[in-house]
């Protein structure tokens, strides 16, 4: 067994470096939407631009930053144009890397310049801009090639990363939440329909009337994240696992409006789709009316 | 001869594309395990340790997964008062001036200082007699600052006002546990012409 494992080890370090990419379909759609998420989350900030950075923002900037890279992002957020051209260089970057054009330059400047935004943004945006950033930094290595050995390897690091990313995610959440008394005691999703900037009248109303919903709730969110990262792995279930994730953070998103931290979760369940469910989901894509115009087409 | 060569070629490749995937490897490895320690609860590794995890993810790496645990007890909004040319304005709610200006993300400005200030007087709160609670700011926290701050600009912007001072206060509803109590806050914000 121990002897099946190594190999298992070995042929997986070894498919790294040699052959054709996997699902490669799904990790450039995946892609693709993370620069898009990018993008709509940087227009959303167009209409009050002025009042979050720049000069006359809401930029809160204490008496004195600890580290250098800290007074740098400052320095850009506080001179009275350049954050203009820091906001537009993130629109224009991701846009370019949304549609595949530009390399790792625009890449790369799509996270610094996310970066340098969402450090002065950070009354705005909720978790979902962290896993943004850290995802960009790893999209910075990504290649859209099948079969170049070094681009397919240095791919295919950078989503092994990405999803290890995406796991560390959802095992720690867990892990807070089963040290938090509320949750342990399977009162928090009730506790949660009091507040109305996150649950609605009619949601807090469900809630708060069928207790056993609550708890069930309450206890599945728990054990689903902290479970997530090792049943992803088992194919028989892995299914049915990810259609409760979907419905879990479509909820975050549509209900809790949470829309920010809401997508970029189910942008990350491309990550785990099979090659056959990718091209299903691609297919359905295709059909909606502005991707066609904008030819927004995975090429192969 | 052409042979040898393309051959001593190839070998020589894979040798550099093994090499990158090792150092790779390596990298991504040493990458979340900082994240990781830096992400974990804290009593989970040494201070040491955590503080070397802590300077590296923050700020290009910064994340933290709490994500409503624990789930917040109460549900704040924030007011502010201007003291301007000799006498104290109407109280005017943050939350209703972000809105108006229709946009969600602007809103949440209001939320998130209401928050944190609520975060931070929890810590320190004195009952007084007529049975409003005060909440005296004796160090400077950053989310005083912050919320202060927000204020401070809308005050200029919204009603141009330049304050000699402002006076923040906070209207908490405290949940289920608590019994649904509403708590008022009084906070004192002293600009930069101090009033009493």
């Amino acid at each position: 067994m121990v002897q099946r494992a190594f190999n298992n080890i070995l042929s997986w370090w070894i498919s790294l470096s040699s052959g054709k990419r996997g699902n490669y379909k799904g990790e450039a759609l995946f892609s693709r939407l993370v620069y898009l998420w990018i993008l709509i989350n940087g227009l959303f900030l167009l209409p009050i631009i002025d009042l979050v950075i720049g000069v006359d923002g809401y930029t809160y900037r204490t008496p004195f930053s600890p580290t250098l890279r800290d007074n740098f992002v400052y320095m850009l957020n506080y001179s009275p144009e350049r954050y203009v051209i820091i906001y537009w260089c993130m629109i224009v970057s991701s846009f370019m890397s949304s549609i595949n054009i530009g390399g790792m330059v625009v890449r790369f400047l799509s996270w610094v310049s996310l970066l340098i935004i969402a450090s002065s943004t950070n009354l705005l945006f909720n978790a979902g801009i962290h896993v943004a950033f850290n995802w960009a930094f790893l999209l910075i290595f990504l290649f859209p090639v099948r079969e170049t050995d070094w681009k397919v390897l240095l791919s295919r690091l950078a989503f092994l990363g990405i999803k290890v990313q995406f796991l560390i995610i959802y095992f720690f959440a867990g892990v807070f939440k089963l040290k938090a008394e509320d949750w342990w005691g399977g009162d928090a999703v009730r506790l949660l329909s009091f507040l109305p900037q996150y649950t609605p009248d009619w949601a807090a109303s469900i809630l708060q009337s069928m207790n056993w919903l609550a708890i069930t709730l309450n206890y599945l969110i728990m054990f689903y994240l902290i479970l997530f990262p090792l049943l992803m792995w088992v194919k028989r279930i892995k299914t049915p696992l990810m259609i409760i994730g979907i419905g879990f953070h479509l909820y975050t998103a549509l209900v809790m409006g949470l829309h920010d931290f809401g997508t970029i979760m189910l942008i990350g369940y491309v990550l785990f789709l099979s090659e056959e469910q990718t091209e299903w989901l691609i297919s359905k894509i295709a059909k909606i009316p502005i991707v066609k115009v904008l030819s927004f087409k995975i090429k192969t | 001869m052409k042979v040898i060569v393309i051959n001593t070629g190839l070998k020589l490749r894979k040798y550099i594309l093994k090499f990158i995937s090792i150092l790779g490897l390596i990298l991504l490895a040493g990458h979340f395990t900082l994240v990781s320690v830096a992400v974990a609860p804290y009593n989970w590794s040494q201070p040491d340790i955590y503080y070397v995890a802590d300077r590296y993810v923050k700020p290009q790496f910064r994340q933290y997964w709490q994500l409503f645990a624990p789930v917040p007890q109460e549900n704040s909004r924030l007011y502010y008062r201007c003291y301007s040319d000799g006498m104290w304005h109407g109280q005017i709610s943050l939350d209703k001036e972000m809105k108006s200006l229709g946009s969600r993300l602007a809103q949440r400005v209001a939320l998130r200082c209401a928050h944190y200030l609520a975060a931070e007087t929890r810590k320190s709160t004195a009952v007084n007699s007529d049975e409003t609670k005060s909440y005296r700011v004796v160090k400077a926290s950053s989310s005083y600052y912050r919320a202060a701050f927000v204020c401070w600009k809308n005050a200029q912007k919204n009603h141009s006002v330049q304050p000699d001072s402002i006076e923040l206060i906070l209207e908490r509803d405290l949940f289920p546990k608590a019994g649904y109590t509403r708590v008022k806050t009084i906070i004192d914000y002293y600009g930069p012409e101090s009033v009493q």
